[in-house]
């Protein structure tokens, strides 16, 4: 029973910290990002990969799995001050995390294509139960630290600017505010966020396949976040933790059902 | 299959039936015709290159009748 409950709290943790970059993203500044699985399988692959063939250390890892996201979202940060009607951000993002997916099944030199990556323990000579622990803590660590953060941002003038954004842009122009500079930043940070989280579930799971990256995850956030409130951060934890409480899967394997029961 | 019809739908021009088919017929012919180049798991990100470049180019679409931001 245990085992159960600690894997489902990982589960949760770890969606709910993809969530808070998405709320972010949407809830805060308005960006229709449907591209979340990019970034995520970014993350993901370039925690695979630095830790794994590259033999580096798995802060490292991190550290390299943040900045890729950050980096493949700057181009659509710059998308996003051009396409103001939200629509047409939309589709280049998820057009942004179909091609995601489609370099990583055609390049087999750099990932495997279909046949996978391994992905190694942060420690390897823990038992199976201790090194679930371990991840839990972890989980829920950066959870705290990313909630409070992100609390803190969106109660700040920064949140106030970025939620001006998303009510009236015009506005916010026309009172001095570099609009065009916020929205990067928000995508960039956003997108930092979920590539962390991918490289966590790239350990938790322990084999990266391309098949986990397709886009109803994306979709599982955006009910995470539709259905917890947009704009508010405790409201998309509590949801999944609501959700969640039926069944246990990752992010790579959840089921649509559980949040669409828990709906208001 | 959804990333080529909204490719399709944007470079018609989003309020234009006829732009759509016209778009559509294009789209297809020329995603097949790229893959004489590139390799074929790469046909849907042709579409969103497409797609890329008809929003940066000519957001209102071929028929000229989409939704532009000023």
């Amino acid at each position: 029973m245990t085992a159960y409950i600690i894997a489902m709290a990982t589960q949760v943790g770890l969606y709910a910290l993809l969530a808070l970059g998405l709320n972010l993203q949407w809830g805060y500044t308005g960006l229709l990002n449907f591209g979340v699985v990019g970034f995520f399988a970014l993350g993901a692959y370039t925690y695979a990969l630095v830790s794994g063939p590259l033999g580096l250390p798995p802060a490292i890892g991190f550290l390299a799995a943040i900045a890729a996201g950050a980096i493949a979202a700057l181009p659509l940060g710059l998308a996003s001050i051009r396409l103001r009607v939200g629509f047409y951000l939309a589709i280049v993002t998820l057009g942004f995390g179909e091609v995601v997916r489609s370099i990583i099944v055609n390049e087999r030199w750099l990932t495997n294509g279909t046949r996978g990556l391994p992905v190694a323990d942060f420690f390897p000579g823990l038992s199976v139960s201790a090194s679930a622990s371990v991840m839990l803590a972890l989980v829920l660590t950066a959870l705290a630290v990313v909630f409070v953060l992100l609390e803190r941002l969106g109660r700040s003038p920064y949140g106030r600017t970025i939620e001006a954004i998303r009510e009236n842009e015009d506005a916010a122009r026309s009172l001095g505010k570099p609009v065009a500079g916020f929205k990067v930043e928000v995508f960039m940070l956003g997108a930092a966020i979920a590539a962390a989280v991918a490289a966590f579930n790239a350990v938790y799971v322990g084999y990266l396949v391309p098949d986990q990256f397709l886009p109803i995850l994306t979709f599982y956030v955006w009910m995470a976040v539709i259905v917890g409130g947009r704009g508010s951060n405790r409201g998309v934890v509590l949801t999944l933790a609501r959700a969640n409480g039926a069944n246990a899967h990752s992010p790579s394997t959840a089921s649509p059902t559980l949040l669409k029961r828990s709906g208001p | 299959m959804l990333l080529p019809a909204f490719s399709a739908a944007v470079l018609g021009g989003l309020g234009s039936p006829y732009g759509a088919i016209a778009a559509g017929l294009l789209l297809g012919v020329s995603q097949n015709l790229a893959t004489l180049v590139i390799s074929d798991t790469y046909k849907v990100s042709f579409a969103f290159l497409v797609l890329i470049g008809a929003l940066l180019l000519k957001p209102s679409g071929l028929s000229g009748k989409g939704a532009v931001a000023r």
